[in-house]
């Protein structure tokens, strides 16, 4: 997996989302060598038997995974159980892990699959008529900004209202501010396919607005 | 762009300056790793996967050239019998 940047189409400029990979545009260059460096000493303590060195990586990299799959849930308790299963899942495939690109992003596609699949659950409970037993987020710590907490929940009922494959592209282009292509790589769907899936997802938003509106 | 979308975009920027929770996984992750619930998958070994593979596919041709020699000679007395079958009938 390559997260390369890739020069703005005429369909980035129209979905309005940015071509510029968003861990680029986040982590310092400096430190993500350094962990990128650690990952591989580890990765291959793990691969030769040594799993307790896994607890590294975990150490590592929750608080991004979890900040990632934030958007998937706003249950503390189902947060922790889909970190915990997006790196149960990174160890149990960690042979097949190639290092084109940091460990991070690889575990965040990961994540990207547990998260999607939480989703699919709760629209298959929901069918069914089982409701959904998340409970309200509260606030990470007192400092955090009382106007971000009520537009982040604000936007994820708007979004939950979707289904979870329109869902999935409006958070990871609009609210992750992703681009397509790395929308492509989290998702495993092609280029083509992301643009159509977005097209289709923005259109029913609107027509949500517009029904939430009247 | 429509007046609303531009609304939801704006929702979404000040949704971007949430925090997540701070999570603590580690413990359990390796709790269930030493537990034994997950068993790590090894890489394939293709030389393995092809070998097994040439052995049965060898296997099933030995299988469906013996069951063919087999059905010709099953009934040794089929051929002497044939003619006066109708008779016997």
């Amino acid at each position: 997996m390559s997260l390369t940047c890739h020069s703005p189409t005429w369909t980035d400029w129209w979905l309005g989302v940015s071509t510029e990979p968003a861990a680029a545009r986040t982590s310092d260059p400096t430190d993500a060598k350094i962990a990128e460096r650690a990952d591989a000493l580890d990765i291959a303590a793990v691969l030769d038997g040594d799993r307790d060195v896994y607890a590294r990586i975990v150490a590592r990299h929750q608080q991004a995974v979890a900040a990632h799959l934030w958007r998937f849930t706003r249950d503390h308790g189902t947060l922790e159980e889909l970190v915990q299963e997006t790196f149960v899942q990174g160890y149990l495939s960690l042979a097949s892990y190639q290092a084109k690109a940091p460990l991070r992003h690889w575990l965040m596609r990961i994540g990207t699959r547990v998260g999607y699949k939480h989703w699919k659950q709760a629209a298959q409970d929901r069918q069914r008529g089982l409701h959904s037993l998340e409970i309200q987020a509260e606030p990470a710590d007192d400092d955090a900004a009382p106007q971000a907490l009520e537009a982040a929940e604000q936007v994820h009922w708007l979004l939950a209202q979707l289904p979870p494959r329109d869902r999935l592209v409006l958070t990871l282009m609009y609210l992750e501010e992703r681009s397509v292509h790395e929308t492509a790589e989290l998702t495993g769907w092609s280029r083509t396919m992301v643009k159509v899936q977005a097209h289709r997802a923005r259109k029913k938003m609107q027509d949500l607005l517009e029904q939430q509106a009247k | 762009m429509s007046e609303l979308w531009r609304q939801f975009e704006e929702q979404m920027r000040a949704a971007r300056g949430e925090r997540s929770p701070e999570v603590h996984v580690t413990a359990a992750v390796t709790r269930r790793i030493a537990a034994g619930q997950v068993t790590r998958v090894e890489p394939v070994d293709w030389a393995r996967v092809l070998f097994g593979s040439a052995t049965v596919a060898t296997a099933a041709a030995v299988l469906i050239a013996a069951f063919v020699m087999w059905q010709g000679v099953n009934d040794p007395l089929a051929g002497l019998l044939s003619p006066i079958d109708l008779v016997m009938r």
